[in-house]
Order: C-alpha cells, then sequence, then structure tokens
C-alpha cells in the first residue's frame, strides 16, 4: 500500500512538472471517458429498467400485424397497428401477467374553464385499466382507473405531476375537471412525472381511458386484428419469456386457421430491449448491438492509440531513469507496476474530468441526446416535465462502468508502451542521450 | 532536407507508429462520418426553390363524436365544405396575409409524405417518368405559386397561379421533371398525360423544387387530382385539405404569431372543426428532419467527426509536444549554426505532414476497397438516381469518392499541422544557449 501511495505521489509530482503533458493526457482521457460515458447513458436509458418501466426484462412489445389474403394469385398486403381484440386473445394466455393496449394521439387543445394554456400542446396517452399492471406508476395521490371505468368509457383522467401544476398550479386536484378536445374529463389519478426520454408507450402528461378516442376501432370484422394500438405485455417472468412467444405462436396459427380469407402475422412479440432495433418486418438486434460495439471500440481504441503514442514518447524520454532504477535492483515487474500506476492516476483524473463533461452534454442536449443512436423513424413527444431524470444519471452501475473503463484505457495505453520501453538493457538506458 | 526528415521519422519509428496506427484508424472513422456528413450537407445546401421563411401552416382539428362539443347536426360533407370555405376565407382576409393555398391531401413542404406517380410526355404513352405530385385545391383567391414563392425556370421571376387553372386541366412542371421528358425547359403549352391518361397543358415551369430539406429535388409536378377538381366536403377535411399561407414581408413574424394565437385562433372554429394553432415551415422541416433520424444523423456524424479531429489534435500536440522537448539541444545546435526559425519549423511540419499523407493514403485504400465492395455510407439508391439524374458531386461514385477522402485527408492534415505548430513553435522560440545549457 506504501508503495502504490508513493506511486501516485510520484504520479502528482510529475503532473505539476509537465503540465502541458498531464492536461493533454487528461483531456484526451476525459473525451473519450465523456463520450463513452454518454453512450453508457443512452443505452441505459434505453434497456435499463427505471421508472415506470420497472419490468423491461418481462415486457414484451407487438407494434404491428400484417394480413395478406389466403388466395395467393393476390399481392394485396396490409400491415397496421393491432387493435383490441388481440389484447383480449393474447390475455387468455398462461405465461401472461399482464397484457394492455396503448393508444398514441397528440391533442394541443385543453384548457380548465376559462384558462387557456400553453399552445405547445400536451401528450395523452389512451389505455386500458391492465395498463397500470404492465407499468409501475408512482400515484401521489389517487388511483388508476379501472376496467368498469373502460369499458362504460367513462371520462376520466390520471394525470402526471407536472400537469397537475401547469393546469391548476397544485397537485391536490382530485375531482378537478379540464377540458381536452372538447371532452371533460374528471381528474382520478396523480403520478409522478415520467421523464420524456422514456419509451413512447409511457411517457405522457395525462392517461385517459382508450374507450374515449375515436382511434379505439375494433377492426372491419372477428378475425381482423388491424387497429391503432400498440401492444405492451409482461411474462410471468424472465424465464417463461420463449414459453409466451410459443404460446403466442400457437395462438396466431389457429386464429390463421379460423380466418378462412387472410393470413395475419404479427410483428413481435419483441423482448423489450431487442424491440427498440425493429425496422418494419426485419429485426437483427446482433446486428444493431454490433453498431454499438463499433462505436464503443473507436470512442476507446483512437484515445487509447493516441495516450499510447504520448507515453511512448515520455518512457523514451524517461529511459535514463529507468535504467538508474535497474541498476539498484528495481525489476521490470516492479516498474511496469509503477508506471501503470502513474497513468491509472492520470487516467482517473481524466476520469473525473469525462464525467463532468459527459453531464454537461447530457443536460446541454437532453431533448435530443437519447434518441442519437435511434434508427429510421424517431417518435418524440414534447412533455410538461423533464427529459432526464436522477435515476437515469446518477447510478452505480453507471459510476462502475467508468472506473472499468479507466483500467481498460490505461491497460490499453500504458502497457505496449511501457514493455517496449523496459525491454532496453541498463547500459543502454543509462548511454541514452538526452 | 527531405532526407533528414525520412532519417528522423525512421529513426523515431516506435513513436511515430503509435501516431501513425491512430491517424490511420482516425482516417477510417473520418471517412465512415464525414461521407454521410459531407453528403447530407450538400443537399440540405442545395436550394430549395421556395421561400421557407413567411410561410404557416394552419392546424386544424374536429371535435370527435364522443365529445361534448361535438354537434351532428353541422357534420355533413355539405355543411363542412361551407364551414371550411369560411375559415379560408378568414384566413385571406387577414391583412397581414399575402397569398394562399389549399392542398389536397399532405401535398406541403416536410410532410413527411411521399406522392409518387407517373408522368408520359406524349399520347403513345412511350416516354415515362416518374414524379412527385403536388395536389391543391384550386380554391377562389388561392396561388399556391406565389405562396411558395416558385420561381419561374426561365426568367427567375416570382410565378403566379393561371386564372383559368380551376377551369382547365393544367399543370406546372419542375424544371427537372421538364428535362425528364423533353430534354428542355422551355415546355409551356406542351402536353403531358398521367397514369389515368388524363391530359395536362403544362401552364408553366418552375425551378428545381426540394419536398425535404435533407433530399435532392425530385421532379415535382403541381395539379389538382383528376377526381377532385375542387374543394368537396367530406369527414376529415382537416386532414385531407391543410390550409397554408405566406405573410407579407413588411409583416414581423413574432408580432403576427402573438396576434394570431391570441386573437385570430380563438375566432376559427367553424361546426366541428376548430383552430389548434400555426406552425411555421421552418419548424415543420425541423420536427420532420427530426422524426426521419436525419437530424440525429447529422449531429452523430458530426460530433464523432469532432471526437476523431479533437484524439488526433491531442495525439499530435502530445507527441511533438514530447518531442520537440526531447529535442531542444538539437533545435539549439541547429539554430546556434545558423538555421531559421522557419527552416525548423517546416522540417517539424513536413514531418508530421508525411506521417499523415502516409496513414490517409493507406486508409484510403482500405476505404476504397470497402466502398467497391459494400457501397457508400450515405448514397441515392439507382432508381433515385436515374429519377434526378443531377449531376451533384455526391451522385457520382468516383467525384463522390474523391471529394470525402479529400475532406477526410485536409481536415486530418490542417489539424495535424496545427498541433504540430503549437508544441514546436514553443521550443524554437527559446534562445539557443537557454536550449543548450543542458547539453
Amino acid at each position: 500500500m506504501n508503495k502504490i501511495s508513493l506511486y501516485i505521489k510520484q504520479a502528482w509530482t510529475m503532473m505539476r512538472q509537465d503540465r502541458l503533458y498531464s492536461s493533454i493526457y487528461i483531456t484526451g482521457t476525459g473525451l473519450s471517458i465523456a463520450l463513452t460515458m454518454t453512450l453508457f447513458v443512452i443505452l441505459y436509458v434505453k434497456f435499463a429498467p427505471l421508472y415506470p418501466e420497472y419490468k423491461r426484462d418481462r415486457t414484451l412489445i407487438i407494434n404491428a400485424v400484417s394480413m395478406t389474403p389466403k388466395d395467393t394469385t393476390s399481392n394485396n398486403f396490409w400491415q397496421s397497428t393491432p387493435n383490441y381484440k388481440l389484447v383480449e386473445k393474447l390475455r387468455e394466455l398462461q405465461n401472461i401477467d399482464a397484457v394492455t393496449g396503448i393508444v398514441c394521439e397528440w391533442n394541443d387543445e385543453f384548457h380548465e374553464a376559462s384558462t387557456r394554456l400553453s399552445s405547445s400542446g400536451v401528450s395523452p396517452l389512451f389505455v386500458d385499466a391492465d395498463y397500470w399492471k404492465v407499468y409501475d406508476f408512482e400515484f401521489l395521490s389517487g388511483s388508476p382507473f379501472t376496467s368498469t371505468d373502460f369499458t362504460a368509457k367513462t371520462k376520466v383522467a390520471v394525470v402526471s405531476k407536472s400537469f397537475a401544476e401547469t393546469l391548476f398550479k397544485s397537485t391536490d386536484v382530485l375531482e378537478n375537471k379540464f377540458s381536452l378536445d372538447g371532452s371533460e374529463y374528471k381528474i382520478v389519478g396523480v403520478v409522478k412525472d415520467v421523464p420524456s426520454s422514456m419509451h413512447q408507450h409511457t411517457t405522457a402528461d395525462l392517461w385517459l381511458p382508450a374507450t374515449c378516442t375515436s382511434i379505439y376501432a375494433p377492426g372491419e370484422n372477428d378475425y381482423d386484428l388491424r387497429g391503432g394500438v400498440f401492444i405492451a405485455m409482461t411474462a410471468k417472468s424472465p424465464n417463461v419469456i420463449d414459453d409466451l412467444q410459443d404460446e403466442v405462436d400457437e395462438m396466431m396459427r389457429k386464429h390463421n386457421q379460423q380466418d378462412k380469407v387472410y393470413n395475419h402475422k404479427l410483428l413481435g412479440p419483441d423482448i423489450f430491449w431487442a424491440n427498440g432495433f425493429r425496422q418494419g418486418e426485419y429485426l437483427d438486434e446482433f446486428d444493431s448491438l454490433m453498431t454499438y460495439g463499433y462505436i464503443l471500440l473507436a470512442l476507446l481504441i483512437i484515445p487509447a492509440l493516441n495516450l499510447s503514442g504520448m507515453i511512448s514518447s515520455k518512457m523514451n524520454r524517461r529511459r535514463n531513469e529507468l535504467g538508474i532504477r535497474k541498476t539498484y535492483g528495481a525489476t521490470n515487474r516492479q516498474l511496469l507496476t509503477q508506471i501503470l500506476w502513474e497513468n491509472l492516476f492520470l487516467t482517473f483524473v481524466g476520469g473525473i474530468v469525462g464525467i463532468i463533461l459527459s453531464y454537461l452534454i447530457l443536460m446541454s442536449t437532453s431533448n435530443w441526446i437519447i434518441s442519437l443512436l435511434s434508427d429510421g423513424f424517431i417518435y418524440s413527444k414534447d412533455l410538461l416535465s423533464s427529459n432526464l431524470s436522477v435515476e437515469m444519471l446518477f447510478n452505480w452501475s453507471i459510476f462502475g462502468g467508468v472506473v472499468a473503463l479507466c483500467f481498460l484505457l490505461n491497460f490499453l495505453s500504458a502497457t505496449i508502451p511501457a514493455i517496449a520501453s523496459l525491454r532496453h538493457s541498463i547500459i543502454n538506458s543509462l548511454n541514452q542521450k538526452q | 532536407m527531405f532526407r533528414t526528415i525520412l532519417k528522423q521519422i525512421w529513426n523515431q519509428r516506435l513513436q511515430n507508429g503509435w501516431i501513425f496506427f491512430e491517424l490511420l484508424l482516425v482516417g477510417i472513422f473520418l471517412w465512415v462520418v464525414l461521407d454521410p456528413l459531407c453528403s447530407q450537407t450538400a443537399n440540405k445546401n442545395i436550394d430549395r426553390g421556395y421561400q421557407q421563411e413567411g410561410m404557416y401552416l394552419l392546424n386544424m382539428n374536429k371535435y370527435a363524436p364522443n365529445s361534448h362539443k361535438y354537434n351532428k347536426e353541422l357534420d355533413s360533407d355539405s355543411l363542412a365544405r361551407l364551414q371550411y370555405l369560411d375559415i379560408i376565407r378568414a384566413i385571406r382576409n387577414l391583412p397581414e396575409v399575402e397569398s394562399f393555398s389549399v392542398t389536397y391531401g399532405m401535398s406541403y413542404a416536410n410532410s413527411g409524405a411521399f406522392n409518387g406517380g407517373e408522368i408520359f410526355a406524349d399520347s403513345a404513352f412511350s416516354l415515362k417518368k416518374h414524379y412527385q405530385a403536388y395536389f391543391f385545391c384550386p380554391v377562389e383567391g388561392s396561388d399556391i405559386l406565389r405562396t411558395y414563392r416558385f420561381r419561374d425556370a426561365q426568367s427567375g421571376e416570382v410565378m403566379t397561379i393561371a386564372p383559368d387553372f380551376a377551369t382547365r386541366n393544367l399543370i406546372y412542371i419542375s424544371e427537372n421533371l421538364a428535362r425528364l421528358l423533353y430534354d428542355r425547359t422551355d415546355v409551356v403549352g406542351e402536353k403531358c398525360y398521367d397514369y389515368n391518361k388524363t391530359e395536362y397543358e403544362i401552364a408553366g415551369v418552375f425551378k428545381d423544387y426540394k419536398d425535404r430539406d435533407y433530399n435532392q429535388p425530385y421532379p415535382t409536378a403541381l395539379l389538382t387530382p383528376y377526381f377532385s377538381k375542387s374543394l368537396r366536403g367530406s369527414a376529415n377535411m382537416h386532414w385531407q385539405n391543410m390550409i397554408m399561407f405566406r405573410i407579407k414581408d413588411n409583416v414581423d413574424a413574432d408580432e403576427f404569431e402573438h396576434r394570431f394565437e391570441n386573437e385570430i385562433k380563438p375566432t376559427l372554429a367553424r361546426g366541428n372543426y376548430y383552430c389548434t394553432g400555426i406552425s411555421t415551415f421552418e419548424e415543420i422541416a425541423l420536427k420532420t428532419a427530426h422524426t426521419f433520424g436525419e437530424l440525429n444523423q447529422a449531429r452523430k456524424n458530426f460530433a464523432f467527426a469532432i471526437f476523431g479531429l479533437l484524439c488526433v489534435f491531442l495525439g499530435i500536440v502530445g507527441t511533438f509536444w514530447v518531442r520537440a522537448n526531447m529535442r531542444r539541444q538539437e533545435i539549439g545546435v541547429m539554430r546556434s549554426i545558423g538555421a531559421s526559425k522557419s527552416r525548423i519549423m517546416l522540417q517539424y511540419l513536413t514531418e508530421s505532414g508525411i506521417l499523415v499523407t502516409a496513414a490517409i493514403l493507406v486508409s484510403t485504400i482500405i476505404m476504397a476497397n470497402y466502398v467497391y465492395a459494400n457501397g457508400f455510407f450515405y448514397y441515392p439508391s439507382m432508381v433515385t438516381l436515374e429519377t434526378i439524374a443531377a449531376d451533384y458531386w455526391q451522385n457520382s461514385p468516383l467525384l463522390h469518392f474523391g471529394v470525402i477522402s479529400g475532406v477526410v485527408y485536409l481536415v486530418t492534415l490542417l489539424i495535424a499541422l496545427i498541433g504540430t505548430y503549437i508544441p514546436v513553435s514553443r521550443t524554437i522560440n527559446e534562445l539557443p544557449s537557454e536550449a543548450l545549457r543542458d547539453e
């Protein structure tokens, strides 16, 4: 331990002596850590269990259903979001914990009595009673609307804290009424805000029964599964996801047997994380993950080469010093450990700079940074609430990732130049002209 | 001097090896990110063919049948048409409004929709070309050409719609569509035909038009659909017939938007239709670019390009600073025997220039092989290319490769030279006696 503190002391002294070298080293490391950490946060927000989507590890998504005639001479093809008939059919499966149908519709005409508010609009979601089982919303007051409200088309609403505060300047708004698109809704629950960077199925300012929207379409006939609904469901446990997918396949096989005119095909159910990579019929989650891998590699390898070059030049300058240390009995292993510790110290300082820089990047670009790496069509909503939450930015897995990155970067950049400079014999090192 | 530099590079091969590999990797990395960034920027910089500033889209909505404000008696097609015409009249009569137009469908700039079709130059239907149809309703007083400020391909003047447009089968086509169909642009009075064999007479040719900010101009025609020659009442007029208008040049946009929100919007409610506000065409363009990922792609590539260049800068500064410091005595000796500062600086700059040139040359060869096998990272499809047939550099494979490679080389070289100049100038500005003190 004493040795390590000695190394760090030495590194501190060298850092102060070689200010330009140290600042370039720290900036280079900071830049790499900042961008890698920004990438980590983007991935964390996209895939980690976060409010209110804590069950992401067992959530499955169906965003579309396609329909083709059984008559093979016809080239007709339809693709659309599913409808609530499919939700009802899925509800009967054994491995389903809960299933919900979500209608996304954008509205911007709302007011309370005569008080007209901002023209920027609000984002409502039209959902059913099981929505509150699939997602874990934190109710600050009141409760979700019930399946009876849903069936009876009762005009009730669950609203976000920000919505309540914007509309009524208070969160104590149960039983209050507001008007949306000419319909009056009664507030039955107030939930904690959902950051707008979360999935489009949960980001909203208010949640209303789907039966209150004109998009709630039952389909043309008993077998028609097309409508305007996105489906999210939770399996009973992550272990039964495959069984549930098999069950859905079997359900669709039977459905296609019963429908004499059309074949229906679901685009899904996809496991939550994989669904983010779906582009229509095409889904190759591993191919998409590879893209992230290449980016991560570039963010690490390029600065590592950068640092290696600098360390290599520096080691060349310190060959005399290393030669003297060797003369007094220091082994290559000891010297290598010392060099690695010295550089690790600088890397950690760079890591701290990187963390600060990454927060600055995230804060200043919060309205679009999370969707930065999304391919294809990007759903975005302007919510009354903020884009990023504390749990997205400050958590142990991200900090642990940064520490691991520092080690990796240090290992990648310092090891080879250090070993190369230690290969020289003592005489060679001492003979080197400065 | 050149031989000395090459010798120097060889002597420092271990340190140069690192920077060479970094430059090589950055060369590949920059190629990957600059290809889409440069091509996208080049597309974006092509003239839109219309004046976006001052254009607004009226956002209308309709009460749903389950709304308590919904009035079923006012929801017939004939009444809806009258209500909608009344709203159009209200917009037309605004003192700030210069011109207006009513679309059929989502035919407006950056709507995100694309209404493609086939058009023929002869009645024998032998010469078929693909085009984008912009459908509009010739409501009395409306003028799509003035609202967009389309310019005549020949004179460059802002065009106005023919007064008899609604009563005759007239069509306005873009310059590139005229070239595709007739190989010339003075085609007013010529006849063309749509897939439905409807004959149209060309009433004017406007300068090339870009429907989306990040796209290249696509052959476009302005016409009324054969099935709807005038404004028809329907259940969804707020989707079917979008109202767009232009404000006069002397009107302050902010003041107008404020007045619209507070005074005009509340008055624009007829029957079950009500106004939810206005969007500028700049806002629509930005939203579409975001929704379709174009904005994110540009941001992402720009951020990665900056990252790559910063890494090169830091790497070169760091390496050359250490190197110049190590060679302080050598520089001192050179200066004491009469070498000028500029000669020493030139030696170092040439050294880093050679490194950059060698690394970028290798990375360009690698990328040439990659592009040959897999294609560019951003390139129009063959179908689009055949239709657009424009000689933009980004559409020619050789020129495209040359431009991107050139940009990669130049930015890397520039950054590397700056990165070399800063530390070396610090060292050569020392007095020779100072530099030689440790000797």
